[in-house]
């Protein structure tokens, strides 16, 4: 066993070396190709000691601020267990509540930031740990995720709806335009406060973290609440005051970076914090003194290439480089991860409440059949708007269906489903929609071809993002994920060659001359415009939402439900863990391409804008909210996620002006509060439904339900001892 | 999706910094009263006109973006039927349609409006990128006639360029060379001329500041810039920079005006950005600055309220907002809006695309009857040449789609902005010369 886990080592470090080779190779190549020259001076001459202090300066600046956001990621995923996406706008709240007291109560600053940071922010955070955090102790990794991802959300909704986000408003900094002065850069106090805050709070909290009884007592608590509860802690006071104190730090970070802008944001306060995630990651989501490490390096990585580099397109040959400078932080994030060691083998996980039952091929057929029919129906019914909204409904579907083998089956969380969807798009067009296109398929039918096409296109990206992810598990893997679809937004999607500025246009299907946007009559039945395209994305999804289930009802499918279930149990009975994932992360991308490339036809174009990293975080809200384990189930997120725009559509404001309002209110908040309601309901609601109606839900301790069709073989249940092969994850 | 509000106002920005002005064309009234009025097309019965305005307000990344968009419409409709009678002898309804930044709800939206509107006025959705729904919109007799279309900023060259379209802020890329390499581009220098003149032809040298979030944002720049260097003023250094940098992102940019002791500082982004420019450039010291240079996206009350803002060049294609007592427009623009403080940049040309669409339509009006058609708004619209809101705004080529070089130049002096050149109130300076012609590649 030592023997094995030795070579795995060596074989660790010397990928290691290599990556560390090929990433100084490729910043290196960046920095030589994209140097500030300037007429007259050779490239050495403006490396000055003016030009580097500004550069320590301004990094120091900035990253002090990301190193004090990422310390209450930290604490509070040390303390919680939790991996918060919406500290950001936690902070962003906090900023609010700074500002409204400071600058519409008149309350000195001083004071100000003493009751939003000591008073306000622990307040909020214990409330928000007791009301959703704490039931989610148990819950699957997704469903902690999803709960987050949904505060992110409704927080965001809660503050344009109580501050006008038309109204500008700003700080006063503090002590005004004092300061001092290092070579020719001055530091004001304000930036110089918000250094030494960042510098303490890293040795601060790393003291109350390790040296202090309140501190082992937070860690234990997230280690074995049962076991931390026998030993006196008392797990919901201490798991209160943790997510105070690192709310405490997200107000912090809030209120100095509104300092820092002219004119206070929602999106940009709350989005800033994905900047930080990689110095946390840095830190592994353990180490404070390596979190603020983490932080200098973005926020000098920022200033560096702001003062020595320039990032016009073409500097860099014929790609284009112009976004270069918004990746660094995800760049760095990116490269962390590859850093991180290799994931240990986990025992059983914490799965769900509730094993989805599984149907039989005769009953999913019967179910699709009555949802074809269904839509035909409606398709009849509805006008070319109707018409549309229920096509959006199963596209969004039909992308969240390529979540359920990825995350609902194998647990494998994926943020960037869009990005395989805009892979998708990209192929229709290249193939179906541009004159200087890849090739012409004769027969008219191109974009049906296009279709499959994409698809298989998909898949290379799927492999690409899975290769150094799929070493990773649980949260790395998700924010590796994360960072793909970043990097693939602004570095390819807007590439010339790609979607460029502006989009491509991509035409309608047409099948053997017929475009499906085209009103047709049947058996004297009129159809709208667009009618066509409905019908034929629910026959889409009909056949992938069939072989979906035959995946499932598969060895394959089995397999992968085994890999969830306990990963060191599947490796030992010789299930290729590596082969496995690889294969299903390709599956899923070629989903979610052929999800893209439909979407592609009916929209009509495709742009970057529409395959954004955030754009896809409601997918696999919703995906999570209907239930991701099961094709039903993100049907019913489908229908969700285009719910609130559609309500708000059908009560238009002329007409119901009050409700109109309400609604919109809704949309702001509903998706949030969607994910949030997954604390109570991992399983998603249509599991929690089925469960509730045939009585499947789990006792404690129980084997799972038995699925509706006698399984080819038994679902490992029981528990099973870590198998550690590697270092650890961290 | 980050970024919207920020890619938004600088988008906006940037189209509207291309924006210019026109002639006079104060037309009034409607046609003949005794006519008798017939649903003459889609969207129009005997008693009322349904006119749609499409913008980007229920996002919840950005919610209440474009807001001002369906406020100015709103009020300018407002405006209509209580003061002028309606357009066409008919009241005004608008249908308000939110495309959330979304594609596929601005696509969705067009549609809608296809079927039950007149025209759309005001329009701001950012991601407006297939106008096959706008072009080929079917009108009562179900022929493709189009959907008469003004609006207020258009981001996508397909809107630009659509056939249907009269955006008030016509593009600065020529659309007959859209798909040539180099295209042409041609807008208005703003006020560099008057600068030129002030300061001394070679005086001026400094800073270029693109924004960055948006690519057709710093495409939109480019030609600017680039004529602004061909005018006279030497480029020191160039930056690009996202509107969501907080202040001390901007220290390298203040050390660098330093550095070259430049005398001209110019943001192509929108107001944050100019601003937290400026403060840090208090705070690093610099003082060789003669003019800092900003369009219309700085006329805001954000930028009123940061002193450091003191000196300001802010050119404008609208008259000011405290000039009510020197046009009339303007004046009524103020009131059916509520007030100074609730008026901005964006209601102010979205009421401007409903003044268009009514000055179209009074137009064929006065010759053909109140029985007005889509097709003759559209035929009509190429063929104004002249359009000015009855001169609150400068005179514009809208049939044309030609940017024109009217502008007024305020500066902040005492938390104000106040009037510096042309001095007299409710006038514009619209001199050919301060315009620029140019071949770029930006596709």
């Amino acid at each position: 066993m030592s023997a094995t886990t030795e070579r795995l080592r060596s074989r660790q470090n010397l990928r290691t070396l290599i990556g560390a080779l090929l990433v100084a190779l490729l910043v290196g190549y960046v920095v030589i190709a994209g140097w500030r020259t300037v007429e007259g001076q050779s490239w050495y001459e403006i490396i000055t000691w003016d030009n580097v202090v500004r550069t320590l300066v301004v990094g120091v600046t900035i990253g002090s601020i990301y190193a004090i956001a990422a310390s209450g990621l930290v604490v509070t995923y040390t303390t919680s267990g939790i991996f918060n996406f919406a500290q950001g706008a936690m902070g962003m709240f906090c900023a609010y509540f700074y500002w409204t007291m400071k600058v519409d109560w008149g309350v000195p600053p001083v004071l100000s930031i003493l009751v939003t940071v000591l008073v306000f922010a622990p307040l909020f955070g214990a409330l928000i740990e007791r009301v959703l955090m704490r039931r989610l102790s148990d819950a699957p990794l997704v469903a902690k995720l999803v709960v987050t991802i949904g505060l992110m959300v409704a927080l965001m909704g809660l503050a344009v709806t109580i501050w006008n986000p038309n109204v500008g408003r700003s700080i006063p900094s503090f002590y005004g335009t004092d300061g001092f002065t290092i070579g020719t850069t001055f530091v004001p106090w304000f930036r110089f406060i918000t250094i030494v805050t960042g510098l303490l709070l890293a040795v601060i909290i790393r003291i109350v973290l390790y040296r202090t009884r309140l501190g082992v007592a937070m860690r234990a608590v997230v280690d074995h609440r049962d076991l931390a509860a026998l030993n006196g802690a008392r797990p919901g006071r201490t798991s209160a005051f943790a997510w105070g104190l690192g709310t405490s730090m997200a107000a912090l970070a809030g209120i100095f970076l509104a300092e820092e802008l002219s004119n206070l944001s929602v999106e940009t306060l709350t989005l800033f914090i994905v900047n930080a995630f990689a110095a946390a990651i840095i830190g592994r989501l353990k180490s404070l003194p390596w979190t603020y490490v983490g932080g200098m390096i973005i926020g000098i990585a920022i200033a560096f290439q702001s003062n020595f580099l320039t990032w016009h397109s073409g500097s860099l040959g014929e790609i284009s480089w112009g976004d270069a400078f918004f990746v660094i932080p995800t760049v760095i994030l990116f490269i962390a991860l590859l850093f991180v060691p290799q994931a240990r083998i986990e025992g059983r996980q914490v799965t769900s409440k509730v094993t989805p039952r599984v149907p039989s091929m005769r009953r999913a057929a019967a179910g699709m059949a009555i949802l074809f029919g269904f839509m035909v129906v409606n398709a009849a019914y509805w006008d070319r708007i109707g018409n549309r909204n229920l096509t959006l409904v199963i596209l969004y579907a039909l992308l969240m269906m390529s979540l359920v083998p990825l995350t609902g089956w194998s647990g494998q969380i994926s943020l960037a489903q869009i990005t395989f969807a805009g892979v998708g798009a990209f192929a229709m067009f290249k193939v179906a929609g541009s004159s200087d296109g890849w090739w012409i398929i004769p027969g008219g039918n191109g974009a049906v071809w296009g279709l499959v096409i994409a698809a298989v296109i998909a898949i290379p990206f799927g492999v690409l993002m899975a290769l150094p992810a799929v070493r990773l598990q649980g949260l790395y893997l998700a924010l590796a994920t994360m960072a793909f679809a970043l990097l693939a937004e602004q570095l390819f999607f807007e590439q010339e060659g790609v979607f460029g500025t502006g989009g491509k246009r991509i035409p309608p299907i047409s099948l053997f001359g017929f475009g499906l946007n085209e009103p047709f009559k049947l058996l004297g039945i009129s159809f709208s415009e667009d009618s066509a395209m409905l019908i034929f994305s629910t026959a889409m999804f009909c056949i992938v939402g069939l072989g979906v289930v035959a995946l499932r009802r598969s060895h394959y499918g089995r397999r992968l439900i085994a890999i969830r279930d306990s990963p060191a149990a599947s490796a030992t009975l010789g299930v290729n863990l590596f082969g496995t994932k690889l294969a299903v992360f390709a599956l899923s991308a070629a989903i979610a391409g052929f999800a893209g490339a439909l979407n592609g036809a009916y929209l009509g174009s495709a742009s970057t804008p529409d395959f954004q990293m955030l754009k896809g975080l409601p997918i696999l809200l919703l995906a999570v909210v209907g239930g991701v384990s099961i094709v039903s189930g993100v049907l019913f997120g489908g229908f969700a996620l285009q719910s609130f725009a559609w309500l708000v559509e059908l009560f238009p404001p002329l007409k119901y002006p009050t409700l109109n309002n309400l609604l919109v209110y809704w949309q702001r908040i509903g998706p949030g509060l969607a994910g949030i309601g997954i604390g109570r309901n991992p399983d998603g609601a249509v599991v929690e439904i089925s469960a509730a109606v045939h009585g499947d839900r789990k006792k404690p301790g129980a084997a799972a339900a038995p699925e509706a069709d006698p399984p080819p073989a038994p679902e490992p249940t029981g528990e099973r001892p870590t198998l550690t092969v590697a270092g650890g994850e961290g | 999706m980050r970024r919207f509000r920020w890619i938004a106002v600088l988008a906006v920005a940037a189209v509207m910094t291309a924006a210019t002005a026109g002639a006079a064309a104060g037309q009034s009234g409607g046609g003949s009263s005794k006519e008798t009025l017939t649903a003459s097309d889609v969207g129009i019965t005997p008693t009322e006109i349904h006119i749609g305005v499409i913008a980007d307000t229920g996002s919840s990344l950005a919610p209440g973006l474009f807001q001002g968009n369906v406020d100015g419409v709103q009020a300018w409709a407002k405006y209509m039927n209580e003061k002028e009678g309606g357009l066409a002898g008919r009241k005004i309804v608008v249908d308000t349609y939110d495309s959330a930044l979304d594609a596929n709800k601005a696509r969705n939206a067009v549609i809608e409006a296809c079927s039950k509107d007149f025209a759309i006025v005001g329009t701001a959705a950012l991601f407006l990128n297939n106008v096959d729904d706008l072009v080929s919109c079917k009108d009562i007799k179900g022929a493709a006639t189009g959907l008469p279309d003004i609006p207020f900023t258009t981001t996508e060259v397909v809107h630009q360029c659509s056939p249907v379209s009269y955006p008030i802020n016509p593009s600065v890329l020529d659309c007959a060379t859209k798909d040539q390499k180099p295209q042409t581009y041609r807008g208005p220098l703003g006020a560099t001329n008057y600068y030129l003149k002030k300061f001394g032809k070679n005086a001026l040298h400094g800073l270029f500041v693109y924004p960055s979030d948006l690519k057709s944002a710093k495409n939109s720049q480019v030609p600017a810039f680039t004529g602004q260097q061909q005018a006279g003023i030497k480029q020191d250094a160039t930056f690009d920079i996202s509107a969501r940098a907080q202040q001390s992102a901007y220290t390298p940019l203040a050390q660098s005006i330093k550095d070259n002791s430049s005398t001209y500082a110019r943001h192509g982004g929108n107001a944050a950005g100019m601003i937290s420019l400026m403060k840090e450039a208090k705070l690093q010291g610099v003082n060789t600055v003669k003019v800092w240079d900003c369009s219309l996206q700085c006329y805001d009350k954000t930028v009123l309220a940061a002193p450091e803002t003191e000196g300001l060049y802010v050119w404008t294609s609208f008259l000011p907002f405290d000039e009510t007592k020197s046009n009339k427009m303007l004046a009524n623009f103020i009131k059916y809006m509520g007030g100074v403080d609730k008026a901005d940049g964006f209601s102010t040309q979205a009421w401007a695309s409903g003044l268009f669409l009514r000055d179209v339509i009074n137009g064929m009006a006065k010759s053909g009857g109140n029985n007005i058609t889509r097709a003759g708004v559209l035929a009509a619209a190429a063929k104004n040449h002249s359009f000015n809101g009855d001169g609150m705004m400068g005179e514009r080529d809208m049939g044309g789609h030609v940017p024109s070089p009217c502008y007024v130049l305020t500066q902040v002096q005492g938390g104000k902005f106040v009037r510096v050149f042309p001095k007299k109130a409710g006038t514009f300076e619209c001199d050919t010369k301060g315009t620029y012609n140019l071949k770029l590649d930006l596709s």
